[in-house]
């Protein structure tokens, strides 16, 4: 567990050996510095490589030679220039970056995403005629914005752009209802997790309810999950305002709203977060940590599609990895519940888990294929 | 210096270096750590073809990073089942990376000059005069009115800034091998 402070080792020996490589380019090499030198290298291998990596990388710079013909000799500076110069076109030109328009991102949404969603409008029996073109513009007319619906399977994660620049990443098993109205972006989450990167845009904030909980944002990027114990608001850049649903001295248990859109008018006063804060909302708590960014990264590392524990129990553990995956593990022993596990997994990889943890604890692991029970090994 | 050795290391070993590095960065979690666990397969590597020379450095290297990904594995596990990986993962044939490439002469062009042109002014400047113009470290300090002290860093900057793009030049539209079965995320 090296830490995120200094530089790493390798880095500190390839700055050592390009000292070397300079002063030996210098001009004035004596016997004596020869000698140190070879010290330096024989002292260790790494030494030795990283030289030998830096001293190839400047013979075969010596390609760039080529680029001499095209400037003045002797000028100082003319890579740069080169740049614009019409003979250089062909290495600094590169294939234009596709851009599609925000409507066309829209109309073409992911595949599974795609099979997931479903447009609803505000008149049914007359859009459902329409094509998707004029039925937004009817819409827009009638001033109900329309609903779409994305979701994601068990085990998968999906991105999905928005119409209005912001996007959003689904993590296992999830479900938001997206409506993007002219003063307001509303989102539901239905279930599971999801991460928003919010386009800014001050005149219109984007809201995202879980049961009877919001948070409310300009342009910042946070994540909102939603399980049955816990509403928890990952806040990973700029700032959002937080109203919990359920804490006691707030105005009480609020019906779900239909489409997310009611979730703030409520009179709760919101907590603001910003970058690296966690808010966890369980059983009517709600706790808040501050600069918990390490934690915080830990909690997004699905987007990765990792797991990230740390000093974490197996119950909760297995509850995780159980989010992920159909097959699933069942601890059949509560004694080996509270073991607490650290450690970096691919979403997928149960067996993996499974095998470290019969290595390193008291536990044996049954496997019926379906699933995987853990027991108490004496 | 440059024993037969160094000769062999430099054609035969650095030329992986791309597809080395997407390997650990695929493998292994902690992409900090990258730099610091290819130094240790180099020197592996080096140390073991100094008894005998391997007959395939590729797959002498791949199997080299295999072996000591799992070492890794198993001394951190002791403490705890922390920094774990997938060792199943690790098992990725040699063939199921993607192939080398030898860059064209073109393509090596364009990768270092890309490479001299996102360096900061001062630096680009001393590695062209010296490299390319062939003045030395003495006239290029007088041409641009530096001390030696700057002139030293930019260089060893400039160096290294050039290595980095050489041996890790790395093709952008290589499939991945089996194992990413996710669409990554866009970042930003």
């Amino acid at each position: 567990m090296s830490g995120s402070e200094g530089p790493s080792a390798s880095t500190k020996i390839e700055e050592q050996a390009a000292h070397w490589f300079a002063m030996r380019d210098r001009g004035d090499w004596a016997a004596a510095d020869q000698a140190a030198f070879e010290a330096w290298l024989a002292q260790s291998t790494a030494h030795r490589v990283a030289f030998l990596r830096l001293d190839a990388a400047w013979s075969r710079a010596d390609r760039l030679s080529a680029l001499r013909a095209h400037s003045s000799a002797g000028t100082t500076s003319p890579p740069r220039d080169l740049l614009d110069a019409p003979l250089q076109r062909p290495f600094v030109s590169e294939a234009p970056v596709e851009q599609e328009t925000p409507a066309e991102i829209d109309h073409h949404p992911p595949a599974s995403v795609a099979a997931a969603r479903r447009r609803r409008a505000g008149t049914i029996g007359l859009t459902a005629a329409l094509t998707a073109i004029a039925g937004a513009v009817l819409s827009l007319y009638m001033r109900v914005p329309e609903e779409d619906i994305f979701a994601t399977p068990v085990g998968a994660t999906e991105y999905v752009h928005l119409q209005d620049g912001s996007s959003v990443t689904l993590n296992t098993d999830s479900k938001i209802r997206v409506r993007l109205a002219k003063n307001e972006r509303n989102v539901y989450l239905e279930r599971g997790e999801a991460m928003f990167e919010v386009a800014k845009d001050a005149a219109r904030p984007f809201i995202v309810s879980a049961g009877s909980a919001a948070v409310r944002a300009v342009g910042t990027q946070f994540a909102v999950r939603q399980s049955d114990s816990e509403l928890r608001v990952v806040v990973t850049e700029g700032r959002v305002k937080f109203s919990p649903g359920l804490v006691p001295g707030f105005s009480g248990q609020r019906p779900s709203p239909p489409a997310g859109a009611a979730a703030l008018s409520s009179s709760a006063t919101p907590i603001e977060l910003s970058a690296g804060d966690i808010a966890r909302e369980a059983s009517g708590s709600l706790s808040v940590s501050t600069h918990a960014d390490a934690e915080a990264q830990r909690l997004l590392s699905w987007r990765q599609g990792f797991i990230a524990f740390d000093n974490t129990p197996l119950s909760e553990a297995v509850a995780e990895f159980n989010r992920y995956n159909k097959r699933k593990i069942i601890i059949t022993d509560p004694a080996i519940s509270g073991i607490r596990v650290g450690g970096n997994f691919q979403t997928n990889n149960i067996d993996g888990f499974v095998w470290l943890l019969a290595r390193g604890f008291p536990v044996t692991a049954i496997d019926t294929g379906a699933q995987i029970s853990l027991q108490h090994r004496d | 210096m440059n024993t037969e050795l160094d000769k062999w290391f430099v054609a035969e070993v650095l030329r992986h270096e791309a597809a080395l590095t997407r390997y650990l960065r695929r493998v292994w979690f902690n992409q900090a750590e990258v730099p610091d666990l290819r130094q240790e397969i180099y020197v592996r590597v080096y140390e073991s073809a100094s008894r005998r020379v391997p007959t395939s450095a590729r797959a002498f290297l791949f199997a080299t990073a295999r072996n000591l990904l799992v070492d890794r594995l198993r001394r951190d596990r002791v403490i705890s089942i922390n920094y774990t990986q997938d060792l199943a993962s690790l098992n990725v044939l040699v063939d199921e990376l993607s192939p080398e490439r030898q860059l064209s002469a073109r393509q090596e062009l364009r990768c270092l000059y890309e490479a001299l042109n996102s360096l900061p002014d001062g630096c680009r400047e001393v590695i062209w005069l010296r490299r390319v113009e062939g003045l030395s470290q003495r006239e290029v300090a007088q041409r641009l009115g530096m001390n030696e002290g700057t002139l030293e860093s930019h260089l060893c900057r400039g160096l290294r800034a050039l290595a980095k793009a050489i041996f890790q030049y790395d093709t952008q539209s290589q499939t991945e091998p089996l194992g990413a079965t996710r669409e990554k995320p866009h970042e930003r």
